[in-house]
């Protein structure tokens, strides 16, 4: 090696390079030391704002479906249940790169998407995760899981089936894509249906794949079924007459409700016009339940309760006659007319007032009252509250404060027009005093099994008055049509003048009826309601009659209950006796 | 009896630098385990790998068994070889550097051509390269030691040779080459003592051709945004940010081997440019601090040996050791600044760590040098 170094050099290469050498270390040394600092730096000081950002990109939250409660009838016959479907997904990244030809069309063919429809969800999407297709049938993903095509996962959904359809759509109502309850029960109890979803959090990789569970987790709470107080077999039946009468006179909507006259639980409640809830593509429809949040002038149907304020207080005795001015009657400028007056009659008894559903008696009688005690009764009985019967959209309808009624205004409350308007919902449940000895029994919409205690109203003695006065409606009256074979039927019919902007309408009309059925023992109560038929006649016995008894011939079978028609029944007896004499 | 007092049985069993030995395989040990953490989430789900986990393990552990071997072999060849070869084997590494931009030759990864197919692997002549200047760059200063403190004949051949090589550089491109090359080549000539002027030209001249480097092309001004990287999310700064956050999720003890997130696919080179940041993960900043640690030792190594071959005056064998050192340090420091966001992303491995057979066995075949180095430097003080 000597040959390449002379002294001189050697000299000065060895001392030069011992110093440049040691600088360069030092300088070495220091971005080593510079690299520690920095990594402390960040593994320390800074690692919430880095750990933070990481979280962000790599940690998700799945929700873990927890099952939608059933809806049932009283007997638990499903009215809406859960079943099951699959959300398919698709990672754009893997599938766009990964799914062949083959794949792709029979993806096409089972999900019936459009080949422009799958480029613009997978091809062209730059996300982790897209929809595919929601609600996939079980036997459709059995299909595409086969397939086995990259990226295609399937996440567990449920739909929402409603055997009942249109029948109970109005009361039972529908939820969203989402599961959400959007009408009807399934809106009003929708939390306790949803029970709480779970938790998992869990760890993705780039391509969006889960890798790890982060924490443990948190298992779904499944949802309440709840039981309402509906019978099915009545609700199916309400509807079937119902929607015959409605069909019958070309009428634009109407209602009925069936309550158990005992413990006020609605048995059956129904609603036309209405919407298949198994299939809300075409939209929500006609969703509204009208019984619950429609007001009417209930008409005649009101008189039984101004009529039985009077007997109560003892203003009046129940064979009483009062003066109807041959259904003709003047306060000031305002005149009342009867719809039903007989040519030459003067006056009426108390019982023909009802029977046969005299304006000017109601007026009279309502006239004779204390305005603030005749109030006291009609708000005891429910008017201007809502039921709370735990319906969204409920309302309460109007009973204008006595001290604004005025002579006219007290006249015409009295036989149900002016200052009071109510739902179906309320006018059924106003009925049941007359079926439990003048106490007032809250309605539900769920099944009771504890009797409840309702408010006092009327005394037991006024009450079988009236019942019997509403029995002369069915034989006598205006209530013919309401007749049911082998019982006997108390009830009153309305006809009332649809209102608007305060100016009555002859040609509009909303024909009603209540009844109480057997009237010896009330176990049911009907209240319907025909808004605006236009085909015959419109009268309540002519449009709503006929459905209660339609309805309440076939229920009193389904119940099992006793008849209570004497004479009928000795008719039946002869009927059975006479071919036996014969044999 | 009396060999107890003859050196012959010194002679005939010479000793290794255990210390040195051990250091750079311990190196090779985190390197092969980290490479496998790294790598499974890549190799499963990538059809290039073949899905199968531990395809980069099995090629890294058969890359380093064939290091061994040839590191073994290069330790018994005595350095004044390597100095009478250096001219060739750097002409060699010319040619390499020129067949690797021959299209049909040069294999493409990421749009950088910096491999030649060579059937089984590919063959990275810049890793090669950087050794190859070292032992050229040492031969030139020897060689040149009369003029080496003119500009003319002492420092315009060496910057000459090293710009052609910057510029096949260049055409790859490999900047993270470049850079360790003109570094290795600079502090050689500094350390075989180039004229003091010369050296505050160079620092000056320094700055200005990296800001000259960075303008020529905008990409790599958009590096630039490795400053703030929080700025832009998802694009410049991808890569930066996921090793930032890799270091994050390490905090002092690591989040335990294998359980690195960001080598699920969002660090886009785990196992190679950005092991560091998985290993800064699993093994936290005791992890970190054990690989600084092991460099600078390596790096203070080099000087030492450096230092006893002046004494033995093998100077050839000092600046051979001084520029493997700086070898390993500057690109060390490099990735590892890279990693942790204090130097612009530029595509370099560290050094016995990272993936690569090219890599691997040029570093393995410079640490046989070393150790051939100290070997002759112990034999030179026994006066052998």
């Amino acid at each position: 090696m000597s040959i390449f170094i002379n002294n001189k050099v050697e000299k000065t290469f060895f001392e030069l390079s011992g110093v440049r050498r040691r600088w360069i270390l030092v300088l070495f040394l220091l971005g080593f030391l510079t690299l520690i600092l920095r990594a402390f730096y960040l593994q320390s000081v800074n690692k919430n704002f880095l750990q933070e950002k990481a979280t962000a990109t790599s940690n998700r939250v799945i929700s873990l479906l927890a099952d939608r409660g059933k809806i049932t009838d009283r007997y638990g016959n499903i009215l809406a249940r859960s079943t099951p479907v699959f959300s398919v997904n698709a990672n754009p990244k893997i599938t766009k790169v990964k799914m062949n030809k083959d794949q792709r069309v029979q993806l096409e063919s089972i999900l019936k998407l459009s080949s422009t429809e799958i480029d613009k969800k997978i091809f062209n999407s730059q996300k982790d995760n897209v929809y595919l297709k929601r609600r996939v049938p079980p036997s459709d993903a059995d299909q595409l899981k086969a397939l086995k095509i990259p990226g295609i996962t399937f996440e567990n959904d449920f739909q929402r089936f409603y055997p009942a359809a249109e029948v109970a759509a109005n009361l039972v109502g529908c939820t969203n894509m989402e599961n959400v309850g959007q009408e009807g029960i399934e809106l009003a109890q929708n939390k306790s249906l949803s029970g709480v979803a779970g938790r998992r959090k869990v760890l993705k990789d780039k391509l969006g794949r889960t890798v790890d569970d982060i924490d443990d987790i948190k298992l779904p709470q499944e949802g309440n079924d709840i039981t309402l107080s509906i019978d099915r077999r009545i609700q199916y039946l309400t509807y079937r007459e119902l929607a015959k009468s409605i069909e019958e006179h070309k009428a634009q909507a109407g209602s009925a409700v069936v309550i158990n006259a005992k413990t006020g639980e609605i048995l059956a409640l129904a609603n036309l016009p209405t919407y298949n809830p198994n299939n809300l593509n075409a939209g929500y429809g006609p969703t509204r339940n009208r019984a619950v949040t429609d007001v009417f002038e209930p008409g005649s149907t009101m008189k039984p309760f101004v009529v039985s304020a009077a007997l109560d207080s003892g203003i009046i005795r129940p064979n009483q006659v009062i003066d109807t001015s041959a259904g003709f009657m003047k306060i000031g400028a305002f005149v009342i007319h009867d719809l039903h007056a007989e040519p030459g009659k003067l006056s009426m008894t108390v019982s023909e007032v009802i029977a046969k559903s005299s304006n000017v008696g109601a007026a009279r009688i309502g006239l004779m009252q204390d305005p603030k005690s005749l109030w006291g009764t009609l708000n005891k009985v429910g008017f201007g509250m809502r039921t709370n019967v735990g319906f969204p959209g409920e309302v309460g309808g109007v009973l204008r404060n006595y001290k604004n009624w005025g002579m006219i205004g007290q006249a015409t409350v009295s036989y149900g027009y002016g200052g009071i308007n109510l739902t179906l919902l309320q006018l059924a449940q106003s009925y049941t005093v007359f079926a439990n000895d003048g106490e007032l029994k809250p309605i539900t919409l769920y099944k009771r099994n504890e009797p409840v205690i309702g408010t006092k109203v009327f005394k037991k003695e006024t009450v079988r008055t009236m019942v019997e006065m509403m029995e002369g409606v069915i034989e006598e009256g205006t209530g013919g049509n309401a007749k049911v074979k082998g019982y006997r039927v108390a009830g009153k019919t309305g006809t009332a003048e649809k209102s608007n902007n305060g100016k009555y309408e002859k040609n509009k009309n909303i024909g009603s009826f209540v009844g109480l059925i057997p009237a010896t023992n009330p176990r049911i109560i009907m209240a319907v309601m025909i808004d605006e038929p236009s085909v015959g006649s419109h009268f309540g016995n002519a449009v709503a009659a006929p459905v209660f008894s339609n309805v309440m011939t076939d229920v009193m079978k389904i119940l099992n209950v006793p008849q209570d028609d004497k004479l009928q029944n000795k008719i039946l007896q002869q009927e059975k006796a006479e071919p036996k004499e014969t044999i | 009896m009396l060999d107890k007092f003859s050196n012959k049985s010194l002679i005939d069993k010479p000793t290794l630098d255990h210390g040195l030995f051990w250091v750079s395989m311990i190196l090779i040990g985190i390197g092969l385990v980290m490479v496998y953490s790294s790598s499974i989430a890549l190799a499963e789900v990538s059809k290039k790998y073949g899905n199968f986990s531990e395809y980069f393990l099995i090629r890294q552990s058969l890359f380093i068994a064939i290091s061994i071997v040839a590191g073994f072999i290069t330790f018994l060849v005595p350095i004044r070889w390597w100095q009478k070869v250096s001219p060739y084997l750097f002409l060699i590494g010319l040619v390499l550097l020129i067949l690797v931009l021959i299209p049909g030759l040069g294999h493409k990864v990421n749009g950088s051509r910096r491999w030649l197919s060579l059937v089984v692997f590919n063959l990275q002549p810049s890793e090669f390269m950087k050794l190859f200047v070292i032992m050229y760059a040492s031969d030139y200063v020897l060689r040149k030691s009369k003029e080496i403190g003119t500009f003319l004949k002492g420092f315009l051949p060496m910057a000459t040779a090293i710009i052609i090589v910057g510029l096949l550089l260049i055409k790859e491109p490999d900047f993270g080459a470049l850079v360790v090359i003109s570094v290795i080549a600079a502090l050689i000539l500094i350390l075989g003592g180039i004229n003091k002027n010369i050296l505050l030209g160079l620092l000056f001249v320094t700055p200005v051709a990296i800001w000259a480097i960075i303008h020529a092309a905008t990409y790599r001004e958009s590096r630039l945004s490795f400053l703030d990287p929080w700025s832009d999310s998802l694009t410049k700064n991808y890569q930066l940010q996921h090793s930032l956050m890799a270091f994050g999720r390490g905090e002092f003890f690591g989040v335990g081997l294998g359980g690195s997130v960001e080598k699920l696919l969002y660090l886009p080179e785990p196992h190679t440019d950005f092991i560091l940041a998985v290993l800064a993960e699993e093994l936290g900043f005791v992890g970190v601090l054990a690989v600084i640690g092991l460099f600078s030792w390596l790096v203070i190594r080099a000087f030492g040996i450096a230092k006893e071959a002046i004494i033995n005056e093998n100077y050839y064998s000092a600046l051979l050791s001084q520029g493997i050192g700086i070898w390993f340090g500057i690109q060390g420091i490099m990735n590892m600044g890279v990693n942790m966001g204090l130097l612009p992303t530029k595509g370099l491995t560290l050094p016995l760590l990272s993936y690569g057979g090219s890599g691997i066995l040029a570093n393995i075949v410079a640490l046989a040098i070393l150790l051939r180095i100290d070997w002759e430097n112990r034999r030179g003080l026994r006066g052998i």
